[in-house]
């Protein structure tokens, strides 16, 4: 996976995800790059101008870190995002629960970056 | 009955339900429970009007100082404060009892299930990839629900359930807790309050449907 390049000249250790989010008709999913990862925010980039997420609509992360799986709920931020120089998007989502559900992906997260 | 160490959450204050139908019980009382009408409260009493002749006839058979635990469902559970009889006045069919203040939310419907088939979408995690699966729910409680997968899912598995409630689309997270033949049980991890509230509405208006057809 190439470094990540962002729009807003982050510079970390990217990571494949999958989102999982409903279309119009269907639960869809889409692969996606963490790029920035705060408490209580996350930005992912996306290959192409998916997903077509609405305003306020949830969507899944599913993701397996080393042995764990993680399911956590997001909520976009800033729709429609970011276009990136390669035709790609690039949307913020906040974690929607504090849980502890929450508090061990992200720190599972933040291990999994550490380590490359 | 003291409500220090309890959680806002855990309790209603009885004015909340002036207008409703609660359920009264004599502790200790193999007549059962009776309708009445929250009338009111107010300088330490609780008014409640009998909802026809079997309530009259069971306020009408009350002690003085006798031990009743009122209850209702909401929602999210049933709510019940125990209490005591003060009077009874056959001819303003009013019975007074001891103004409770709160009544405790027991959460009992977090784990009621009613058998509920809906058509469901299920996104799980298999050997590190998202795998995309159709099922129907068999039942569905607050917590969680109980499904037919096609290709079932793994014990342990984080997964996205979504599923059509007639309000709109609901998106939960959680995990699979167990199976028992083609049956995928589900735990809900992570809802927002709002699709919480609008999960447990719905169940609630289908348990009274189903109550009223003579299936609940």
């Amino acid at each position: 996976m190439p470094p990540a390049n962002t729009s807003a000249g982050n510079e970390i250790i990217p990571l494949a995800v999958t989102i999982t989010y409903r279309s119009t008709k269907r639960l869809e999913t889409i692969p996606a790059t963490v790029l920035v990862r705060t408490s209580g925010a996350i930005l992912l980039r996306f290959e192409r101008r998916h997903p077509y997420l609405n305003p306020g609509e949830l969507t899944a992360l599913l993701v397996q870190l080393e042995e764990d799986g993680f399911a956590v709920l997001l909520k976009p931020l800033d729709l429609p995002g970011r276009l990136t120089v390669d035709g790609g998007r690039e949307i913020s989502f906040a974690f929607v629960a504090r849980d502890d559900a929450t508090t061990r992906f992200l720190e599972a997260l933040q291990a999994r970056q550490k380590q490359g | 009955m003291t409500n220090q160490g309890l959680a806002a959450q855990e309790l209603r204050e009885v004015r909340e339900l002036r207008g409703s139908l609660v359920s009264v019980v004599a502790i200790g009382n193999p007549m059962g429970s009776f309708p009445f009408w929250v009338n009111g409260n107010a300088n330490g009493t609780l008014v409640l009007l009998p909802d026809g002749v079997r309530a009259r006839t069971f306020a009408d058979s009350l002690r003085e100082d006798e031990p009743l635990l009122v209850s209702v469902i909401d929602v999210f559970g049933r709510l019940q404060a125990q209490t005591a009889v003060q009077s009874y006045d056959p001819e303003l069919t009013e019975l007074r009892v001891v103004d409770p203040g709160y009544l405790h939310v027991l959460h009992r419907r977090g784990a009621f299930r009613l058998d509920l088939e809906l058509r469901l979408e299920i996104a799980s995690l298999r050997d590190g990839r998202v795998v995309l699966a159709a099922g129907d729910s068999l039942d569905i409680s607050n917590t969680g629900l109980a499904a037919h997968v096609v290709g079932g899912v793994e014990i342990g598995a984080p997964v996205a359930v979504s599923m059509t409630l007639p309000d709109g689309p609901l998106l939960a997270v959680g995990a699979v807790v167990g199976h028992s033949g083609e049956r995928t049980r589900v735990q809900f991890t992570q809802l927002t309050p709002a699709d919480r509230k609008r999960l447990a509405l719905y169940l609630r208006r289908v348990e009274i449907a189903l109550a009223a057809q003579g299936n609940g």
